[in-house]
C-alpha cells in the first residue's frame, strides 16, 4: 500500500439545517488520496458527492455543519499535517488551502467566473494571492498556462471575459486558471456532464495530459461511471451520503461486490452489450428526509428482502481484497464463510 | 411498406435574433436548415446531435411549437393526413391530441400549483375530449396505472415526488389523449441511471402495448441504442446519416458519426478503441460553414468538402449518408469503430 | 464508526401523518407554513395590524375628533400627560391624569406647564374606558358615541397638543387612517394600470410589447419629484379635502405603475417559456385557459409581495409631499401633515412631542418593509423544496 496519503477523510459527517428539518447529506464517510493519483467519487443525486468535497474546501453554506468526530487530514506542500474540518472558518490558513493547496473546477464555469472581470484579470489575482510574483509575471504565466490547457490565441484570450467563450473554452480556462495556482489536489465536480460528447472527450484527455505534467492529485466526482472508469485509478461509490464501495478501478467495474454497485453497471445502457437488457435498480432514491435505518441502500437491495439486519444495523465496510472495500452485511457473511 | 406516419420533407427554421424594434436588421439562426425524414407506425426514431444541432427544434416543428419557416410536416391520423405547417385551429387539436411531447426537465415541465391528477387531466379537459367529470377521471385513473404511478398520490402536488415519479407522471400526461406519435426530447437525460432504466423501460413497454411511433431525442448516443429502431445523426441544422441502429453503430458511414461514437466513454478502461478525435467545437449557425458543414472539424476533409454542398447517398435502402467520401468509404467500411460491433 | 451524536438521532423519519399533509399541500399552504415561520415578518404583520385596527376605527381610539372644535385654549402646545397612579398626595389603584394648563411665558422663552390644584392637591381626572363622548359616525356611516378612552371632565392628551391646542393623539390616530387609504388607494390604481398594461406586453409579446415598453419608459424616464410637483401644483386651491385625497391617490397610482408593468411584464415573459407552460400549449390549452389556470395561480402570491413592498413606498410619497406643502393640507390629517408641524427649531427645541407621528410613520414603514421581504421569502415556490 502507498505509504503517506496526501489526503485522508475519516468519519466526515455533514448535515444540513433546512425547512423540512435536519438532513443528512454525509454520513461516516472515510477515503483517502494518493499523491499523484485520481480518486473518482460516483454517485446519484443525494448521494453527497458533491457535499463531501466542498466540505473538503470548506465551502459549505452556513446552514450546513460538519460534525464534530469527522478528520480532514492534509499534508501541505511543506509537508505539514493540517486537519481541515478543525480549521477556523474565514482563517488565513484556509484561505491559503483553498486554491494555492487543493483548487476546484465546476460543471459550471460561468459560475466560476465573474462577467465584470476578464478571465486574465481573475486568473492573475489568484496567482499573486498564492505566488509572491509581479503582475507582468503573472499575466506571463497566466497565457502559458491558457496556451497550455489548448485555448487558440491565449494571449487574446487572456483579455476576454468568460461569456465570450464556448462552453468547452470556459471549462478549458477554468482548468488553467485553477493550474495556474499550481496546486497539490485538484477537486473535478462534474467538469464534463455540460458539455458534449466530442468536448467530453477532449477534456478528459487533457486533464489526463496536465495530471502527467504537474502531477496533482485528482477527486473527479461524476454521474456516469463510463466517465469515471476513463480516468479514475480507485473509485468510491456513494448512496444517500454513505459510502458503499471503494476499490481500484478495473475491480469496481468488473467485479463489483455491493449490490448497489452491481445495479448501477447493470442499469447503465452499453454500447458494447446492447442486446442485453437495463436492469434497473427498483424504487426510487429516498427523499434525504426519510433516510432508511439500517443500510440506507435496504429498501431498494434485491438482496435485503428477508434480512432484518439490513433493516436496522449500519454495515461497515469489508475488505474483500486488501484494497477493495465494501458495505454489506452479505458480504461479512461470505468473508466469514471464507475464513472458516 | 407501410406508409409513415409521420413525413418531413426540406424542413427548414430559421430564428431572427437580436433584431426588432428600431434595433437595426436582425441576424437569422438557421437551427434547423433543410431536413428530410419518415416514421413508420410503431417505430422508434432517434435523433441524435450534439447542443446547438437543432435536434430540439425538429420535435418542437412537428408539434407547430416552433415556426416553420418552410418545408412540409405531414402526420398521418387512421386514413387522414394533417399538413401540420398549414395547421389552424381545428386542425391544430387534432395534432395535439394524436401527437404529444415528453419534456426533458421533470421539476420544469409540471404545474407546481396543480395536483397530479389535475395535471394528467389537462389535455382531455383543455381540448375537452371527455364529457363528464367521472369519464375524465376514470381516463386519469387508467393511464396513471399504465405509467405504474400510485392512484393513491393523484391528490398530491408535484413537489411531493422524485424526479422519476415527476416523469411517469409527465408520461402520464402525454398519454392521456390516447395519441399515435410521441416526441421524447431528452425525456431520461435529466434522470439518474438507476431511474432512467426504469424509465425507458416503461417507455418501451408502453411503446409496444399502445404501438406508438416515437421520436427519442437525445445526446446520449448509448440510450439511443438501446431503445431506438433507426436514428438520424444531426448536426448544425442538417441531418448527415441515417440507418437502423444496430447498422449505425456498427457500420457508420458518416465521418462525424464515427467521432461521435469514439467519443462516447465506454465502461471499461481498457476497452481498446481507434478514437477518431474532433478538434474545435460546433461552429455557430448563424454563419454556418459553407461546402459541407462538417467539414471545419472533418478529419478527413478535402478540398471539395468546402466549397460543395455533399450529396444524400443511399447505401443501402434504409442507409442514407450526406459525405463526399461515401464512395471511397462503401469499399473499406469503417474500420476505426469496428470493436463496437464485436464483443 | 457510530453515528450516536445526537445531531444524527434527531434525524428521524417524519410521522406519516404528517408527511401526507405536506404532499398534499397547496403552494399556498406551503406558502403560509413558510411565513409563519419568519418571525420578524410576522411581527411586522402584528404591527400592521393594529395600524389597519386604528385605521378602521380611528373615531373609536381617538378620544376626540381632532378638529378646531375641540381645541383646548387652556393647554396650547401642551406636552404629554402622564398616566399616573400616584402622585404627591397619595396613590389610587385606578388610573388617573393632571390637569394641566400651558401658557406661554415671555421672559422663558417657553411654554410653562401648571398643575391645576383643588383645595391644594392636585387635580385628578380618572380615566374611563369606553366612556360616552362626543358623537361621531364610524367611518362615516355607524352613529356612535363610544371612545375607547377619555376622561369626563377637562380633557386628556396622551401625546400633548399642538400649537393650536389639538389632541396630537386624535390627530395622530385620523392621520394614520389617511395615510395608509392613501396609499392603499394609490397601490391599488397602480397595480391595475401595471397589471393591464404589463399584462398585455408580457402576454402578447412581439411589437405590442415594444411599443408598450417604450411608452413605459418614457414615463419611467420622468423624475417623480418634479412630475408629482407639476401634478400636485395643478390641484385647484379651491378643492375640498376629500377632492385633493381622491385627486392624490389619483397621482400616487398614475407616476408609479411603471416599475410594477415592468416587473408583470418580464414575469410573464419568463413563464411563457417555462416548459409547464409550453407542456400546457402542446395539451391544447387555450391562451385564456394558460393565464387563468396555470400562470395567474403562480403569479398571486407573487402580486401580493409586490404590493407589500410598494405600499410603504406610496406613504413614502404622501408624506414627503405633505411635508412641503404640495399635498395634503390642514385640516386634513396625515402623517405629512403632521409631520409639516415639526419642521420648525421651535418644534425641536420646545415641543419634542410633535415628533410623535414621525415615529408611527417609521414604525409603519418598517413593518411593511419586514412583511413585504417574508412574504418575498415565502414565496419564492423553490425555496426549501429539494430540486
Amino acid at each position: 500500500m502507498a505509504s503517506n496519503p496526501l489526503l485522508t477523510v475519516s468519519n466526515l459527517s455533514v448535515c444540513f439545517h433546512t425547512d423540512e428539518g435536519l438532513v443528512t447529506a454525509v454520513d461516516d464517510l472515510s477515503f483517502t488520496l494518493e499523491p499523484g493519483k485520481t480518486l473518482g467519487i460516483v454517485g446519484e443525486s443525494g448521494s453527497g458527492k458533491s457535499v463531501s468535497t466542498k466540505a473538503l474546501m470548506r465551502l459549505l453554506p452556513d446552514y450546513a455543519a460538519i460534525a464534530p468526530a469527522s478528520r480532514i487530514l492534509y499534508q501541505t506542500k511543506q509537508g505539514a499535517y493540517v486537519d481541515i474540518a478543525q480549521l477556523e472558518a474565514r482563517s488565513k490558513a484556509l484561505n491559503q488551502l483553498r486554491g494555492g493547496e487543493i483548487a476546484m473546477i465546476f460543471q459550471e464555469p460561468s459560475a466560476a467566473f465573474s462577467s465584470l472581470y476578464t478571465i486574465g484579470n481573475q486568473m492573475m489575482e489568484g496567482i499573486r494571492i498564492h505566488r509572491n510574483v509581479s503582475r507582468d509575471q503573472a499575466r506571463k504565466l497566466s497565457i502559458e498556462m491558457l496556451d497550455r490547457v489548448g485555448m487558440t490565441n491565449p494571449e487574446l484570450r487572456i483579455d476576454q471575459y468568460a461569456f465570450q467563450l464556448s462552453g468547452g473554452m470556459r471549462q478549458r480556462a477554468m482548468i488553467a486558471s485553477a493550474l495556474a495556482m499550481r496546486p497539490a489536489v485538484l477537486i473535478a465536480d462534474e467538469p464534463t456532464t455540460a458539455l458534449d460528447v466530442t468536448i467530453q472527450a477532449q477534456i478528459l484527455d487533457l486533464l489526463k495530459e496536465l495530471q502527467q505534467e504537474f502531477g496533482m492529485a485528482i477527486i473527479f466526482i461524476s454521474h456516469d461511471l463510463a466517465v469515471i472508469s476513463q480516468i479514475a485509478n480507485d473509485v468510491l461509490v456513494m448512496y444517500l451520503g454513505k459510502d458503499m464501495e471503494t476499490g481500484p478501478v478495473r475491480d469496481i467495474i468488473r467485479t463489483p461486490q455491493h449490490p448497489y454497485t452491481q445495479g448501477l453497471i447493470n442499469a447503465i445502457p452499453r454500447l458494447d452489450a446492447l442486446d442485453r437488457p437495463l436492469v434497473p435498480i427498483p424504487g426510487d432514491i429516498p427523499s434525504p428526509l426519510e433516510r432508511p435505518a439500517g443500510c440506507v441502500f435496504h429498501t431498494r437491495c434485491p438482496h435485503a428482502i428477508d434480512t432484518p439486519r439490513c433493516r436496522t444495523v449500519v454495515p461497515s465496510p469489508t475488505h474483500t481484497q486488501s484494497d477493495h472495500l465494501a458495505a454489506c452485511h452479505l458480504l461479512d457473511e461470505k468473508v466469514l464463510e471464507g475464513t472458516r | 411498406m407501410t406508409d409513415p406516419i409521420v413525413s418531413v420533407r426540406n424542413l427548414k427554421v430559421h430564428y431572427p435574433i437580436g433584431g426588432g424594434f428600431l434595433k437595426g436588421k436582425p441576424q437569422v439562426v438557421r437551427a434547423v436548415d433543410g431536413v428530410s425524414f419518415d416514421i413508420l407506425p410503431g417505430q422508434i426514431f432517434g435523433l441524435v446531435g450534439e447542443s446547438g444541432s437543432g435536434k430540439t427544434t425538429v420535435g418542437r416543428a412537428i408539434l407547430k411549437a416552433a415556426p416553420i419557416t418552410s418545408g412540409d410536416v405531414t402526420l398521418r391520423v387512421g386514413a387522414a393526413t394533417l399538413p401540420v405547417d398549414q395547421l389552424k385551429g381545428k386542425g391544430l387539436k387534432a395534432l395535439r391530441r394524436h401527437a404529444q411531447m415528453i419534456f426533458q426537465d421533470p421539476y420544469a415541465s409540471l404545474s407546481p400549483r396543480m395536483t397530479v391528477r389535475d395535471i394528467i387531466a389537462e389535455p382531455l379537459e383543455a381540448m375537452q375530449l371527455t364529457r363528464t367529470r367521472q369519464e375524465t377521471d376514470r381516463r386519469v385513473r387508467d393511464v396513471a396505472e399504465k405509467c405504474r404511478l400510485n392512484l393513491e398520490h393523484l391528490r398530491r402536488f408535484p413537489h411531493a415526488f422524485s424526479g422519476g415519479q415527476r416523469q411517469r407522471i409527465a408520461i402520464a400526461r402525454a398519454l392521456v389523449s390516447d395519441p399515435s406519435f410521441l416526441i421524447a426530447d431528452e425525456a431520461v437525460a435529466a434522470l439518474d441511471v438507476s431511474i432512467q432504466a426504469n424509465i425507458l423501460n416503461l417507455l418501451k413497454t408502453l411503446q409496444q402495448d399502445m404501438n406508438l411511433a416515437f421520436m427519442f431525442i437525445s445526446h446520449d448516443l448509448s440510450v439511443v441504442a438501446y431503445f431506438c429502431d433507426v436514428v438520424a445523426v444531426m448536426y448544425l441544422g442538417e441531418i448527415v446519416e441515417i440507418a437502423p441502429t444496430e447498422r449505425l453503430f456498427s457500420q457508420p458511414t458518416h465521418p462525424y458519426t464515427q467521432a461521435l461514437l469514439s467519443a462516447i466513454p465506454p465502461l471499461d478502461p481498457d476497452a481498446t478503441r481507434n478514437r477518431v478525435r474532433l478538434t474545435g467545437e460546433i461552429p455557430s449557425p448563424v454563419t454556418p460553414p459553407s461546402g459541407c458543414r462538417f467539414h471545419t472539424r472533418c478529419p478527413v476533409a478535402q478540398t471539395a468538402c468546402h466549397s460543395i454542398k455533399p450529396e444524400w447517398t443511399q447505401i443501402t435502402s434504409n442507409h442514407g449518408v450526406a459525405c463526399h467520401l461515401v464512395a471511397d468509404q462503401v469499399g473499406d467500411r469503417s474500420e476505426p469503430v469496428r470493436e463496437y460491433a464485436d464483443r | 464508526m457510530t453515528n450516536t451524536e445526537p445531531w444524527i438521532v434527531a434525524n428521524t423519519v417524519l410521522p406519516q401523518l404528517r408527511k401526507e399533509e405536506y404532499y398534499t399541500a397547496s403552494q399556498w399552504q406551503l406558502f403560509w407554513s413558510r411565513f409563519k415561520r419568519n418571525r420578524l415578518a410576522a411581527l411586522g404583520g402584528a404591527v400592521l395590524s393594529l395600524f389597519i385596527f386604528i385605521a378602521l376605527f380611528a373615531e373609536v381610539v381617538a378620544p376626540y375628533t381632532g378638529q378646531a372644535d375641540t381645541r383646548n385654549t387652556d393647554y396650547t402646545a401642551g406636552p404629554p400627560q402622564l398616566v399616573r397612579f400616584c402622585d404627591r398626595s397619595g396613590c389610587q389603584l385606578w388610573p388617573f391624569v393632571h390637569e394641566l394648563t400651558s401658557s406661554y411665558s415671555v421672559i422663558d422663552k417657553g411654554y410653562q406647564v401648571t398643575v391645576v390644584e383643588e383645595n391644594g392637591q392636585p387635580l385628578r381626572r380618572p380615566l374611563k374606558f369606553f366612556i360616552r363622548d362626543g358623537e361621531y359616525r364610524l367611518l362615516g356611516i355607524i352613529p356612535s358615541n363610544i371612545h375607547l378612552f377619555g376622561v369626563e371632565q377637562g380633557k386628556v392628551h396622551l401625546f400633548g397638543t399642538d400649537s393650536s391646542g389639538l389632541d396630537l393623539f386624535s390627530r395622530v390616530m385620523f392621520a394614520t387612517r389617511t395615510s395608509l387609504t392613501i396609499g392603499f388607494l394609490g397601490v391599488m390604481i397602480s397595480f391595475i394600470l401595471s397589471l393591464l398594461i404589463g399584462g398585455v406586453a408580457g402576454y402578447l409579446g412581439g411589437w405590442v410589447d415594444a411599443a408598450i415598453q417604450s411608452f413605459t419608459d418614457l414615463v419611467r424616464v420622468i423624475p417623480p419629484i418634479p412630475l408629482y410637483m407639476a401634478l400636485t401644483a395643478m390641484f385647484p386651491r379651491d378643492w375640498s379635502n376629500m377632492q385633493v385625497y381622491f385627486a392624490m391617490t389619483l397621482v400616487l397610482g398614475l407616476v408609479n405603475w411603471p416599475t410594477l408593468a415592468r416587473r408583470i411584464r418580464s414575469y410573464l415573459l419568463a413563464s411563457r417559456e417555462e416548459e409547464y407552460v409550453q407542456a400546457a400549449r402542446l395539451s391544447g390549452a387555450s391562451g385564456w385557459r394558460i393565464v387563468t389556470r396555470h400562470l395567474l395561480p403562480g403569479f398571486a402570491s407573487y402580486i401580493i409581495v409586490e404590493l407589500v413592498i410598494n405600499f410603504p413606498y406610496r406613504i413614502l410619497d404622501e408624506t414627503a409631499l405633505s411635508i412641503v406643502g404640495l399635498g395634503l393640507r390642514r385640516p386634513t390629517m396625515s402623517w405629512g401633515v403632521l409631520m409639516q408641524e415639526m419642521t420648525t427649531v421651535q418644534a425641536i427645541q420646545l415641543t419634542p412631542w410633535f415628533f410623535i407621528p414621525l415615529l408611527f410613520f417609521v414604525v409603519a414603514v418598517l413593518s411593511f418593509t419586514l412583511l413585504g421581504d417574508g412574504l418575498r421569502d415565502a414565496a419564492d415556490p423553490y425555496a426549501g423544496i429539494r430540486r
